[in-house]
């Protein structure tokens, strides 16, 4: 079985060891796949994806993806992945256009590309008309949208988004579901943390639980439901996973 | 008034005493900002003093002896008026007024708050400027117990209604005017008007340096009625009040007059409260529709590739002279000391000039020239605290940062080379400098290389510092500058470097040439050490780097 993200053991203690925010966790994803990765606050979903992208070094563990071991090559392996991280709170003094470019420059995307993939999702997400404004005057949404953007010039083969439907209006969120969509179409793997469990349930073709920095469930919603022998919703499921 | 004391709180950022007995350090670092600010200091107090004690002596054998409190008086309004049109330039708002609009806060109490605030951060130029004239008169002049107790009350009194007036008139401006979006414009025009205000502290310098040479021009000076500090002293009450209180000619006219002072001062002041506290809530108001400073930088839809060294030098350049904090404290201080330095020695160089010419010899002077200006470039390269702030300033964007696909290195040799940017432009300023004082050709050129050689260790030294302990955990962009202590010790380095220049070229007396260019070879020397020793581990440092 290929595998396109492979976590192995990962742990990661915050405050010299006090708090085991991801606690000897194991993950794999295979190409094609909407990942969900779901679980209360704090259950350390930020900080596996911090890991997973080189921001955060895991105590223990490996990260591997297309095959590159983060650790070990880190360059190559942040080629292969874009990334939405939880706070837009990024960059207020350069213009939206001008933080484009500059993660354009880092992933070296040509300038008939960089055209060809920004323009028409700055269209779809409507931020044509301010891209030339300095992001510090963008609403909340407005720069979660440019994020969005921004992890997508180089067409890379996974996308990592934290948390990305918070502060979107009811369209942008269909249109980047839709994105998503369309992106695990092509082959490529999707992988996201989520409060929203009507969107993990449609969207996602496997959902991963965290929950005190273990994985307590990784399958499809058909799994969890034949696990708990029930048809519930997955609201109802999650919630019974996650208080027992 | 309890709500407005707790915002005063909250403004100061008071600590209780407790919190320093736990943490030591922080208490050591308040402490050696107070110190660095006594030293900044001293020059002023001592020169100050000389001035007044001249004055007195001058003016006593003509009984104008009180024109020394007179003077006092009014420099010290003058002076704040001045300084409090920068402070409020650059501090009108509250940060997050957003939030505070949404407390159940009067307008008054956010306005009291703000003047109360400023009314501390300015007393001292009221000890500086009042204190002196006053204590000088009393010492002199032999005063007794109720002067003095007298003294301390109109000192106190003092900044109080320039500061009121000069609130008055800015909320009335900027509650009529949207300047909304336009903070960082006041920031600027605030570092302009800092820029006037220097220039006038020099002149008062010269004004010192010439009573020290010539008591009689002084008594002709100040005996001059026409003189429009004195002038002013007639029409502003205040300071009448103040001398009337300190010299009248009895008991009760003293006392009638300090009374009267504090009525004036501290009802002109509720008065503004009561008055202007609903305007000023407005204001703010207005201000908070600005947001971020929405701003058009003008340009199409364009994509030009650039290498990935440039982009990020872009990158770090756009986000430091956008942010005026930044700007302010960085950027801009190359160009305002070179600035500074040049006045002064407009003003009272020249002159002095040709008798240094005489007493040195030409060749020895040029050298000194040169010794000097290599030392300004290489501080001011050192001055704008680009490296030694550049980690903290990034913050929670350092988090994005390591997620993209570039190598440590380069985010730290991207941050060295913006410091080079400004390295650069103060060996400019340091080479002008040279055909200025009238050196030039290869030896005023030499300058260039040589300030950016000597600048590597500091440069790198910055960074260094900065890598290992940033402060990131900032609100503010702000604080990631002025609670950093990193760039205070980014300032002290330089001082260290040059001043064991001048003591291998002053006490150990080599010659000039081998001495200058051993120097710059051996910082740069060191320099490549520091910057090896901090490009070595800089993955691992990077990956500890957590907000
Ligand atoms: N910088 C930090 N320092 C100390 N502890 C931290 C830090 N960041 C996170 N933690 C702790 O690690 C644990 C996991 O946090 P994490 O942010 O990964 O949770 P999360 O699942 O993303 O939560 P949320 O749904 O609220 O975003 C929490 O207990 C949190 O308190
Ligand atoms: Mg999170």
């Amino acid at each position: 079985m290929v595998y396109i993200i492979r976590l192995k053991n990962i742990s990661k203690a915050y405050g010299g060891g006090k708090v085991r925010a991801v606690d000897n966790l194991n993950l794999t994803v295979p190409p094609g796949e909407i990942f969900g990765f779901l679980g209360p606050n704090g259950a350390g979903k930020t900080t596996t994806i911090k890991i997973m992208t080189g921001i955060l070094s895991p105590d223990t563990g490996e990260v591997e993806l297309c095959g590159v071991d983060l650790l070990k090559e880190p360059l190559r392996a942040k080629r292969k992945f874009g990334y939405v991280p939880d706070t837009s709170e990024i960059f207020p003094r350069l213009s939206g256009l001008e933080f484009l470019n500059f993660v354009a420059d880092v992933y070296e995307v040509p300038a008939k590309l960089r055209e060809e993939r920004i323009r028409p999702l700055l269209k779809l997400f409507s931020l044509e008309g301010a891209i030339n404004d300095r992001i510090g005057s963008y609403s909340h949404g407005m720069k979660q949208k440019l994020l969005v953007i921004a992890s997508l010039v180089h067409d890379p083969d996974i996308w990592i988004l934290d948390e990305p439907m918070t502060g979107l209006d009811p369209e942008s969120s269909f249109n980047l579901k839709k994105l998503m969509q369309d992106y695990a179409a092509r082959g490529k793997t999707v992988f996201f943390s989520t409060h929203i469990l009507e969107v993990a349930e449609k969207l996602c073709t496997t959902l991963g639980i965290i929950k005190k920095g273990k994985l307590i469930f990784t399958g499809t919603m058909e799994d969890l439901k034949t696990q708990k022998q029930e048809d519930k919703s997955l609201e109802e499921l999650f919630l019974e996973l996650v208080r027992s | 008034m309890r709500k407005t004391l707790q915002l005063i709180k909250v403004l100061l950022a008071v600590r209780p005493f407790s919190y320093y007995r736990q943490n030591p350090k922080e208490f050591l670092k308040a402490l050696g900002f107070i110190v660095l600010i006594l030293f900044s200091l001293s020059g002023l107090f001592s020169m100050n003093v000389v001035f007044y004690k001249n004055l007195f002596q001058a003016l006593k054998p003509v009984n104008l002896e009180s024109t020394v409190l007179a003077l006092g008086a009014v420099n010290t309004v003058l002076i704040i008026l001045a300084l409090g049109v920068i402070a409020i330039l650059s501090g009108y708002y509250y940060d997050g007024a957003e939030y505070l609009l949404a407390l159940p806060l009067k307008g008054r109490e956010l306005l009291g708050a703000k003047i109360l605030v400023n009314y501390f951060y300015h007393l001292p130029i009221a000890v500086l400027f009042f204190g002196i004239p006053a204590g000088v008169y009393g010492y002199f002049g032999g005063e007794g117990f109720l002067y003095w107790i007298t003294a301390i009350f109109n000192l106190f009194l003092l900044p109080v209604l320039p500061l009121t007036l000069v609130f008055a008139f800015f909320v009335l401006i900027f509650r009529s005017f949207s300047f909304a979006g336009k903070k960082d414009f006041l920031m600027y025009l605030g570092g302009v008007i800092g820029l006037g205000a220097a220039v006038l502290i020099q002149k008062f310098s010269n004004t010192v340096q010439l009573a020290e040479k010539n008591p009689g021009v002084l008594v002709a000076k100040f005996s001059d009625p026409n003189l429009i500090n004195l002038k002013l002293y007639k029409i502003y009450l205040p300071a009448l009040l103040t001398v009337k209180s300190l010299t009248g000619e009895d008991v009760t006219i003293k006392a009638f007059s300090l009374g009267a002072n504090i009525i004036f001062s501290l009802g002109l002041l509720a008065l503004g409260l009561y008055t202007l506290g609903w305007a000023y809530e407005k204001s703010l108001k207005v201000g908070a529709e600005g947001g971020g400073g929405r701003r058009r930088v003008k340009g199409e839809l364009t994509f030009t590739p650039k290498p990935v060294f440039i982009s990020n030098l872009l990158r770090e350049i756009r986000l430091m002279n956008r942010e005026p904090v930044y700007f302010l404290n960085g950027p801009l201080v190359i160009i305002i000391i070179p600035f500074v330095f040049g006045i002064s020695f407009y003003f009272q160089g020249i002159a002095g000039l040709s008798e240094i010419k005489k007493f040195l010899g030409n060749k020895a002077l040029e050298n000194y020239f040169l010794a000097g200006l290599l030392s300004l470039g290489v501080f001011l390269a050192a001055a704008t605290n680009i490296t030694s702030t550049a980690i903290s300033r990034e913050a929670k964007e350092l988090y994005y940062l390591k997620s993209l696909p570039v190598s440590e290195k380069t985010w730290l040799l991207g941050k060295l080379a913006h410091g080079y940017v400004f390295g650069i432009i103060a060996s400019f300023f340091a080479v002008a400098g040279a055909y200025f004082l009238g050196v030039s050709g290869f030896k005023a050129w030499f300058i260039l290389p040589a300030v950016l050689l000597s600048a590597l260790p500091v440069l790198a030294a910055g960074l260094l510092l900065d890598l290992k302990r940033p402060y990131l955990n900032w609100d503010h962009p702000q604080k990631a500058f002025k609670q950093n202590l990193n760039a205070t010790v980014g300032i002290f380095l330089p001082f260290m470097q040059i001043g064991l220049y001048w003591l291998f070229l002053l006490k150990f007396k080599l010659s000039f040439w081998p001495c200058t260019v051993g120097f710059a070879g051996l910082s740069f020397l060191i320099g490549l050490g520091v910057l090896f020793y901090t490009l070595k581990d800089a993955q691992s440092s990077f990956l500890k780097l957590e907000v």
